[in-house]
């Protein structure tokens, strides 16, 4: 598929022109601080808007004022994300990326409110793109999105069977309709529309499903079962997001880490002791755990992930995004961007500069 | 000999210098924590190549032939003309596959849910290299250059006597000679042929009879008539039945479109069927000969005796 469609797009992972002025919504979120504070540190982005519902999440408080604006939006209201598009720093050119993190995930608490978040502000993010000439937008999906079971494939594709179960949790079938709502405009004519499916993603503090079942104590598995995974974490994530925004492509892609385990194997490698339980017990055990407050993983909201291997093929993103981007991005076998943020090695501020 | 990852004490204690020397050379395409993008552990191989030598040398009596036509390297099709009613005997061939060519290659199986669903089953048959059995995963495997076997259904279209190779149990093969032809030429990779069939033993040696005798020796014949009917899918009721595999020579396939091998290669289902009929035909008279000089080496041994 990849090959298929590099060669019908040859302008596939080519840098876009100009100067990216980006807004980023949900940058509560742990992945879109890794995200935003790449974006702020890329000499090739004007400036980033960062939308949330509440006050600035601290690991973005001290970036540059001049770069990186904080606002406060309700994405479920259509009015409030039509003002996002007219704010004063926007006066002699708008967004040119929006990239929509917001996604209200926690089972915990679920009604038809947040289910409109979900849906709307997708839809509303979207329309607003399309209607103002946004070059791109980005949307952040799952893999939850995949059914899972016995005959699942190996490595899994971009055009596997999604889950469409009506039984399924809401909040599945709410990113479903998010991303269907994307797919439904991928052809527009000016704004590369890119939805990404990432893995799990591990690192401190997410709220992924694999990150909340490591941080069980301890975390239950099923007896018998040890399915395959290929997490990514928060910090590659935040990459492939900022190459999807920087570099020229337009679909859906899949995410993934490079290594392939056993979830047995993940867990070992971090020091965690998984504790075995009958399958049929399984999802009334993660209960008694939440109730006593040992745990925040939900078995029931992907039924088969502890059962059955989900590898999320990432082929075609890396295809598309990684080999050019590491042109791009990392010409020298270092990615600037991420010493700049350790604060290794100075950033670049063209090409000609760094040779 | 370097044997650093055969933790297991079991498999260091089953196998063999030779097949401890096999498994080191095995090529195992770590995706970077012990096991490839399929699952195969390196440990799972050791235990299981430990339990299928047994299998195959001791219980299913494998005799094979043509292992040099098995390729060194790169992908392939082994299309298994006849039938491997169980696991015993798809262990066997995957045993013989790994210890009889070149270079140790594994051969990966499209295998039921009712495997990979089952709590223990599924994690063994993964780590064993075998994977559900839908297309995507084959595709995977042929685009990633591992050997993918795939019994044929269409059994006398290639000239292949079911009956007449021994087995009398119903022949469900799953993958069509069209089917073949397709995936060989999209992975550009070749077909080789691997002829089973059932050897009915010696001329006139016979099991033990369930008539008269002792309550012992009927519970024997029992036992061993019934072991042969899940081995072999049928008992004739003779001693020395074993398993007969050949691998015939790689078929290779032209591309889709005019002039896109140099080289030929089968371009039609019939050309691919004319193949798999030499194959089927060569392991026949083999087969035919070996039973003959077989059985000249018993008379022989009778009258020395």
């Amino acid at each position: 598929m990849g090959d298929a469609l590099t060669a019908e797009q040859p302008w596939f992972g080519r840098p876009r022109e100009g100067k990216r002025r980006v807004l980023v919504s949900g940058v509560h979120r742990k992945v879109a601080g890794e995200f935003v504070t790449r974006l702020v540190a890329d000499p090739e982005v004007e400036f980033v808007v960062g939308v949330s519902h509440g006050t600035c999440p601290a690991p973005l408080l001290d970036l540059d004022p001049d770069r990186f604006l904080m606002t406060t939006a309700d994405l479920s209201r259509r009015e409030q994300v039509e003002n996002l598009f007219m704010l004063d720093r926007l006066r002699e050119a708008n967004f040119d990326t929006v990239v929509h993190l917001a996604f209200q995930g926690n089972p915990k608490g679920y009604s038809v409110r947040r289910h409109e978040f979900n849906v709307n502000s997708t839809r509303w993010l979207l329309d607003g793109c399309l209607r103002r000439e946004v070059g791109k937008f980005i949307y952040l999906s799952t893999d939850a999105v995949y059914e899972v079971g016995p005959r699942s494939a190996s490595q899994v594709r971009e055009d596997a069977d999604v889950n469409f179960d009506p039984q399924a949790h809401p909040i599945v079938r709410d990113t479903v309709d998010a991303e269907f709502s994307c797919r439904a405009k991928m052809d527009h004519d000016h704004c590369e529309i890119v939805v990404l499916r990432p893995s799990g993603v591990l690192g401190g503090g997410v709220l992924s499903g694999l990150n909340l079942l490591m941080e069980g104590r301890p975390p239950l598995l099923p007896v018998g079962y040890d399915p395959l995974i290929n997490p990514t974490s928060k910090q590659r994530l935040g990459r492939d997001l900022h190459l999807a925004a920087t570099l020229r492509g337009k679909g859906l892609f899949n995410v993934a880490g490079p290594v392939v385990a056993t979830l047995e194997g993940f867990m070992e490698a971090r020091g965690i002791s998984p504790q075995r339980v009958p399958g049929p017990l399984l999802t009334a055990a993660g209960r008694v755990q939440r109730v006593a407050g040992r745990s925040r993983y939900n078995q029931a909201f992907h039924p088969g992930r502890l059962f059955y291997s989900l590898v999320l093929d990432d082929t075609r993103f890396d295809r598309c995004f990684r080999v050019p981007g590491n042109e791009h991005l990392d010409r020298f076998g270092v990615d600037p961007i991420q010493s700049a943020i350790e604060g290794k090695r100075r950033v670049p501020t063209s090409f000609a500069d760094a040779d | 000999m370097p044997r650093d990852w055969i933790d297991s004490d079991t498999a260091r204690a089953l196998l063999n210098p030779e097949d401890r020397l096999r498994l080191e050379r095995y090529v195992l395409a770590d995706a970077g924590a012990g096991v490839d993008m399929f699952g195969v552990s390196r440990e799972a191989l050791a235990r299981g190549l430990a339990a299928g030598r047994f299998v195959h040398r001791h219980v299913a009596r494998v005799r094979s032939r043509g292992h040099r036509h098995v390729p060194a390297t790169g992908g392939g099709l082994i299309a298994m003309v006849g039938h491997l009613p169980n696991a015993a005997q798809l262990m066997s061939l995957i045993v013989d596959v790994f210890v009889g060519a070149s270079t140790p290659r594994l051969v990966r199986t499209l295998i039921d849910e009712r495997w990979t669903a089952a709590p223990y089953a599924g994690n063994l048959a993964r780590e064993l290299g075998q994977v559900p059995n839908v297309v995507s995963n084959a595709e995977s495997l042929l685009s990633a250059g591992h050997l993918l076997g795939i019994p044929i259904q269409d059994f006398e279209e290639v000239g292949y006597d079911p009956q007449g190779a021994g087995m009398l149990s119903s022949i469900q093969g799953s993958f069509t000679l069209a089917s073949c032809l397709d995936w060989a030429r999209r992975y550009e990779v070749p077909v080789i042929p691997a002829v089973i069939s059932v050897s009915s033993g010696p001329e006139g040696a016979q099991g033990a009879s369930l008539d008269g005798g002792s309550l012992r020796a009927r519970s024997s014949a029992l036992g061993r008539r019934a072991m042969e009917r899940a081995l072999f899918g049928a008992s004739h009721g003779k001693r020395g039945r074993r398993l007969e595999l050949t691998y015939g020579a790689p078929i290779s396939v032209a591309g889709a479109h005019e002039g896109e091998r140099a080289y030929g290669g089968v371009r039609t289902r019939e050309e691919l069927q004319r193949a798999l009929q030499t194959a089927v035909a060569q392991h026949a008279s083999t087969g035919a000969a070996d039973a003959s000089r077989e059985a000249a080496d018993a008379r022989g041994g009778g009258e020395d005796g």
